[in-house]
């Protein structure tokens, strides 16, 4: 099918702010976005800068607004998001600065995910055989949405709370920080719970939902947030 | 000013984000709850003027105030402000819900609620814009008022028992369809972190906006609806702060109404002001206009109606 990609372009160093540019490209109802913008990178404009890596809906690096909201565009088959003759709008994420193009800055983003130490605390003894902190299948489960977390900050920047107010932990960093406040062999729900309990931590959630659309994984984006919350108004962790 | 027209534009670009039903109910909520303190900011001050009218020199103040009341502008934002009380108040139980029972939701019943809460709106909304739509009518179109007036006592009972009624219909329509009673799932216990501010305010925003739903809407049926801002005058507010009962009401619409509101706006004031000097400033503003407000519709109400001698 032959279709129009309308994509956000700005570089930096030439323009004041961003403005659109289409690219014709004939592409297979099954291909993907991402083959489609390959198209325009590698045989009309080798100046459009984008992100990927894994192609495969894995690695998290492609996440873009396609027709107006957070895809992968390594996830998005052209016959879901376009008729033949059709145009497809592609710009960046919303509320990260702009690098080049499709490219924004994820320091932000990231510095989040680090505030609500994403790994696993326990300082007590090793068990007996020195090994592993065995977990029971049950244990395992009540945490596992959260594992699926690629992080590709397709929720937080479809979030008018992130948008409006970068300050914000935003909906990656909670999905992450429940990962561990629910996970049992963790001891540092305390110091977890507590970055999350600012002003600018979970409290600032609308309950929007965008961020459980926008999620590439499925994961009940903000069903976590609610649990955590409920979890910081009632100290169950349940 | 490249720094504002920065945000306008992140403002726009965010409103126009491809979203689904959620968005566009955030957007509602937040536009609905922004609306209606506007509209009891100066509804306070000017049923204030019961009391401090004859005070001031001015007892003619409070009929102005109702004649700006009754002007077909103002009944027509008065049609629209009874749309967004009961759209901003089941929504408000929708998001109360979730946060009380995450795990019943996910997003196929998430898009499902908002046309619940779209459809319960529209139902509730239609015979209240229908009788204001007619009062508006009879005065301001066809100017042939009716003979007979409002029956004040009818109009009461009739509300105080539908709406508390309704509310519980409300929330068996807002349930069904989710996990209903699904357990919570398996966790442990850990003692829970110290309360912030933050945590303070959100409940009090879930407890308040409960309270709110019987209290805002009983006001507004009796007053906007059943009886109707051509029959209030200043006989009629003397009538109602003539039982006690009514005036513990007033007070306690005030207290959790204009708090709640303050606070929804101190939500808003975080996202937009990212500027930690003009954040503090502003929420310095919200106090002073909140305590400042309070104060005079707290008076009115303990001082009573004043008449000249
Ligand atoms: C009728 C019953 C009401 C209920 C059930 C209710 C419920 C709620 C809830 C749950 C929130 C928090 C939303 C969130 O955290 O995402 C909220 C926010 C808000 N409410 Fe209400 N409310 C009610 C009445 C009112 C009234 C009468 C006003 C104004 C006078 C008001 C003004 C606001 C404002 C300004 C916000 C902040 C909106 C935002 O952050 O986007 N509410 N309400
Ligand atoms: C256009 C619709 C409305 C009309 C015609 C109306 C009418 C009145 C009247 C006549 C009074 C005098 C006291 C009484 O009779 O109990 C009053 C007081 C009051 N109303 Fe309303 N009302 C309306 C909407 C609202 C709404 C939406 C709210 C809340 C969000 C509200 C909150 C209050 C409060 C707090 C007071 C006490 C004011 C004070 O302390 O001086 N009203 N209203
Ligand atoms: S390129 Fe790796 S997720 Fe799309």
């Amino acid at each position: 099918m032959k279709v129009t990609l309308k994509i956000k372009r700005f570089n930096p160093e030439a323009d004041q702010k961003p403005h659109w540019e289409s690219y014709p490209v004939e592409v297979e109802p099954t291909e993907r976005l991402l083959d489609a913008l390959h198209q325009v990178k590698w045989f009309q404009d080798g100046t459009l800068a984008l992100r990927r890596s894994c192609a495969h809906g894995i690695c998290g690096s492609d996440t873009m607004r396609i027709n107006g909201g957070n895809r992968l565009a390594c996830k998005v088959l052209m016959q879901d998001i376009v008729k033949d003759g059709g145009t497809v709008t592609v710009e960046p994420m919303l509320g990260l600065k702009v690098i080049k193009d499709l490219i924004v800055d994820l320091e932000p983003f990231f510095a989040h995910y680090r505030s609500v130490m994403p790994y696993v605390v326990n300082d007590e003894a090793l068990p007996e055989d020195g090994r592993e902190r065995l977990q029971s299948p049950e244990a395992r489960e009540r945490f596992d949405q959260g594992t699926k977390c690629i992080l590709c900050a397709a929720c937080t920047t479809a979030c008018p709370s992130f948008w409006s107010n970068s300050t914000y932990v935003g909906p990656a960093a909670i999905v992450q920080a429940h990962r561990f406040i629910f996970d049992d062999r963790d001891r540092a729900t305390d110091e977890r719970l507590a970055v999350l309990n600012e002003q600018f931590g979970v409290w600032r959630c609308r309950t929007v939902f965008n961020c459980t659309e926008a999620c590439p994984r499925d994961i009940p984006v903000t069903q976590l947030i609610g649990e955590v919350k409920r979890a910081l108004a009632t100290g169950r962790v349940e | 000013m490249t720094a504002i027209g920065a945000t306008m534009s992140l403002f726009v670009e965010g409103l126009l984000y491809r979203g689904r039903e959620g968005h566009l109910s955030y957007i509602g909520h937040r536009l609905a709850g922004l609306g209606t303190l506007l509209f009891l900011a100066i509804h306070i001050v000017d049923t204030s003027s019961v009391y401090f009218g004859a005070l001031l020199g001015v007892p003619e103040m409070y009929s102005h105030a109702i004649d700006i009341y009754r002007s077909p502008l103002f009944m027509v934002g008065e049609i629209v402000l009874v749309a967004a009380v009961i759209y901003h108040g089941i929504n408000g139980l929708k998001i109360i819900l979730h946060d009380t029972f995450p795990h019943w939701w996910n997003k196929g019943f998430e898009r499902q609620s908002f046309w619940k809460v779209v459809a319960m709106t529209l139902l509730l909304w239609a015979p209240a814009a229908y009788l204001m739509g007619r009062s508006l009518y009879l005065h301001s179109i066809c100017r042939c008022p009716p003979v007979e007036t409002a029956d004040v006592t009818a109009s009461t009972n009739f509300a105080v028992t539908a709406i508390p009624l309704l509310f519980f219909a409300i929330l068996a329509v807002l349930i069904v369809g989710g996990k209903l009673l699904a357990p919570a799932p398996a966790g442990r216990r850990v003692a829970a972190p110290p309360k912030t501010l933050d945590t303070h305010i959100w409940q009090f925003m879930r407890w308040s906006g409960v309270l709110l739903i019987p209290l805002v809407w009983i006001h507004v049926a009796i007053q906007d609806v059943l009886v109707g801002v051509h029959a209030i005058d200043l006989d009629f507010v003397a009538l109602r702060w003539a039982t006690l009962g009514w005036r513990l009401y007033d007070i306690a619409l005030l207290g959790f109404a204009f708090g709640h509101a303050i606070l929804g706006l101190r939500n808003v004031t975080n996202d937009y002001l990212a500027n930690p000097v003009w954040n503090r400033r502003v929420k310095w503003l919200l106090i002073i206009g909140w305590l400042v407000i309070t104060a005079i519709g707290a008076v009115a109400i303990v001082g009573g109606v004043m008449r000249p001698e």
